[in-house]
């Protein structure tokens, strides 16, 4: 009896151990499942992009709810500076009716006892209406008006404060939640937290990128206005002798671009034409400060001239570089700018090159582009610095052509430059065409060439064609001489013989003494770097023309060779008595100014000049 | 090219071209290595030059930095006003004397 007693014993504590373990085994394979769902949930918020906030948060509720065998799931936020609990998404199983809309946003004070859970941090676990604690009427109601049966919230903290809750609801019966699948459901929490702030953070982005794309158009539509009106707008010359255009096409992003023409007298008027480092409304101001200061220095200087002539190029250059130089290295900003002046009764191009595009000058007698270029640093680079002017000769025919470098470094699809040597080919192809039409048809290339791409840069050029030109040159003569030092002789004849040829007589002997020394040197460079052969072929000759007007002498030697560079002249060291380096300093210093171009087809130039109205 | 005359260590040269260029330096420069011997006294008479050129320039420069390294000396006289503005520009006095004639020449370096 004690045997069976004992064996009924056994067994009753078999079945009981193994519903344990069955339980045991349930629970566990629910946690697992719901461990799984919660692990999918979070690699769906890893790899989710803040647009589809509202879409993953439904979808989350929904398979939640689903899987823990609940009515409702539903996350409030804190709003109106944490007073108010507002209900953002909400999910009801199937028959379930939505949360009365008097409970979608209360103040967060009528429900004291679930804010004070939350604030603290911790999950509030309602069984049922019952175990809400005397006190917390409002709860209860809600609780009663939902026909809910069981409730579990579960805070949402941001920065250690109370930023929202998730809640479940049981409506149909009671539920009671394990620790293991509330613990879960926190995860869950955090994860929507997690969320939230991503979403929030990429919300603030986009509305800023949106400020600031409206900004830039506002920029750009400023940028474009002040370039339209102020920094370029139509060249004013009217001067019979020449036809001027301009062009300008803002690109996306205007970047300072401007020109400037003022007349200087019935035979002369200026160009500046510039390029400031920097896009946009700062471009732009800066572009406008220094055309204003350039106006300014002009004005100023042609108060205090007799009959109120403006100075040469370099002098207005210098004067504002004196004056902008300091700003500009404050401001890490620079220009490159190119300030010329073309007299059409001296048929002279001064011009001062601060490190910007070179000037195309298009010879009508042999429809070849020369690219003009000076020395002389940008402005904003260096303080003190001076900067130097060039002069060249024009003649009846020829083209000036200024430009950006939004021309020559437009690009097409495969990143290819329009490039220099197109601009020239386009010009000395229409070198006898309207610059209106010339104008057009660089217009047309370069956007033909972009083949839609949008311009990095503006487009700005001026063309100038000079055409019946007044007066002309007392003196002009030409002549080849072979390119040998047995030349050198009857170069230096020839320049003196051009200059008793002037009937003003306006060169001293000394000056011209000084012009033959520098034209002679000038000459020693050619027949030694430019036009000598390292095959022992027969050196090719050099061609040398000479003017002079009331105006000034022009030197201009051309040949096809070998390019020499024109190093920056410094005064020899006499005293140690070295041997070279007094060919450049010498015509730096007997000649106005030396200018050395190349045509881009092995023509080479070297022009001298000598001023008289300095 | 050159007339060169001898008085003791004292050379008075004399030229035959009327310029020192590009084209004729070296050979002056050659032509000149002949002379330089130890305390050589070098009169160059260069009325007869009417241009110098930077390569001119430069020879005669050689010829005097040579000069030095044998303890010789050099001066200079005649020099034209085209030539003077040269030497100006380049502040050559203030290496090689030059004198309006001859007798002031010598007068420096006896």
């Amino acid at each position: 009896m004690r045997f069976f007693s004992r064996w009924i014993h056994i067994q009753a504590r078999h079945r009981k151990l193994s519903m344990e373990l069955r339980e045991a085994r349930r629970e566990v394979e629910i946690f697992f499942r719901l461990e799984t769902l919660v692990n999918d949930i979070t690699t769906r918020f890893i790899n989710l992009t803040s647009e589809k906030y509202d879409g993953v948060i439904n979808s989350l509720l929904r398979d939640i709810g689903k899987f823990i065998g609940i009515d409702r799931a539903y996350l409030f936020i804190v709003t109106g500076d944490r007073e108010f609990f507002s209900m953002s998404h909400e999910w009801r199983a199937k028959g379930i009716k939505a949360t009365a809309k008097g409970m979608r946003c209360f103040p967060a004070d009528h429900c004291s006892w679930w804010r004070r859970g939350l604030v603290s941090r911790k999950y509030i676990h309602i069984p049922s209406p019952d175990d809400v604690p005397p006190g917390a009427e409002t709860e209860r109601r809600f609780m009663n008006l939902g026909s809910v049966h069981s409730m579990l919230l579960v805070p949402l903290i941001r920065k250690g404060l109370l930023d929202g809750f998730l809640g479940f609801d049981a409506v149909r019966s009671r539920k009671i939640w394990d620790k293991k699948e509330i613990y879960l459901l926190e995860s869950v929490a955090q994860n929507i937290m997690n969320l939230r702030l991503r979403w929030e953070t990429e919300r603030e982005l986009r509305t800023a990128e949106t400020q600031l794309i409206k900004l830039r158009e506002e920029d750009l539509e400023t940028s474009a206005r002040i370039q339209r009106t102020i920094l370029t707008g139509d060249p004013n010359i009217r001067n019979p002798a020449v036809d001027i255009r301009a062009l300008t096409i803002p690109s996306q992003e205007v970047d300072g671009d401007f020109y400037n023409t003022v007349r200087v007298s019935n035979d002369a008027f200026d160009i500046l034409s510039g390029d400031v480092m920097g896009k946009g409304l700062p471009g732009a101001f800066i572009a406008a400060a220094v055309r204003n200061h350039f106006l300014q220095v002009k004005l100023n200087m042609a108060m205090s001239q007799p009959r109120g002539i403006l100075p040469g190029p370099r002098h207005i250059v210098n004067a504002v570089a004196s004056r902008i130089t300091p700003e500009l290295i404050h401001l890490e900003s620079f220009i490159a700018l190119t300030y010329s002046r073309v007299n059409v009764r001296f048929r002279r191009l001064d011009f001062v090159d601060c490190g910007h595009t070179p000037v195309i000058h298009l010879r009508c007698n042999t429809q070849r582009c020369w690219r003009l270029k000076g020395h002389s640093s940008p402005l904003g680079f260096l303080e003190n610095e001076t900067h130097k002017e060039q002069s060249v000769a024009f003649y009846e025919g020829d083209i000036l052509f200024f430009y950006s470098d939004g021309i020559s470094e437009a690009r097409n699809q495969q990143g290819d430059f329009f490039g220099e040597q197109r601009l020239i080919t386009i010009i000395e192809k229409n070198y006898d065409r309207a610059m209106t039409e010339i104008i057009s048809v660089v217009k047309a290339a370069v956007i033909n060439f972009c083949e839609g791409n949008p311009l990095a840069d503006d487009l700005t050029c001026v063309a100038v064609k000079l055409h019946d030109l007044p007066g002309g040159w007392a003196v002009r003569r030409e002549r080849i001489f072979p390119g040998e030092m047995s030349s050198l002789a009857a170069v230096r004849s020839f320049i003196g013989e051009c200059i008793d040829a002037d009937p003003g007589a306006a060169i001293s002997s000394a000056e011209k003494a000084r012009i033959i020394f520098a034209g002679n040197e000038a000459a020693s460079n050619i027949i030694t770097h430019g036009v000598s052969r390292d095959d022992g072929e027969e050196p090719a000759g050099f061609y040398l023309e000479a003017g002079i007007n009331s105006g000034w002498l022009s030197l201009c030697f051309l040949y096809g060779g070998k390019p020499f560079s024109l190093p920056p002249a410094e005064r020899p060291d006499i005293e140690s008595m070295q041997e070279h380096g007094y060919g450049i300093f010498i015509m730096e210093e007997f000649m106005d100014s030396i200018t050395y171009a190349d045509d881009a087809r092995g023509g080479r130039m070297i022009a001298l000049a000598k001023r008289f109205d300095i | 090219m050159i007339n060169v005359s001898f008085e003791g260590n004292i050379l008075t040269i004399s030229f035959e071209v009327d310029h020192i260029d590009s084209g004729n330096y070296k050979e002056f420069k050659s032509v000149m290595q002949r002379y330089i011997m130890d305390g050589a006294r070098f009169i160059f008479n260069i009325e007869a030059l009417k241009f110098i050129d930077s390569s001119g320039l430069g020879a005669f420069l050689s010829i005097l930095r040579d000069l030095h390294k044998v303890n010789g000396d050099m001066v200079m006289y005649g020099a034209g006003e085209a030539i003077r503005i040269l030497f100006d520009l380049v502040h050559l006095s203030r290496v090689i004397r030059t004198f309006p004639d001859g007798e002031e020449a010598r007068r420096a370096l006896v």
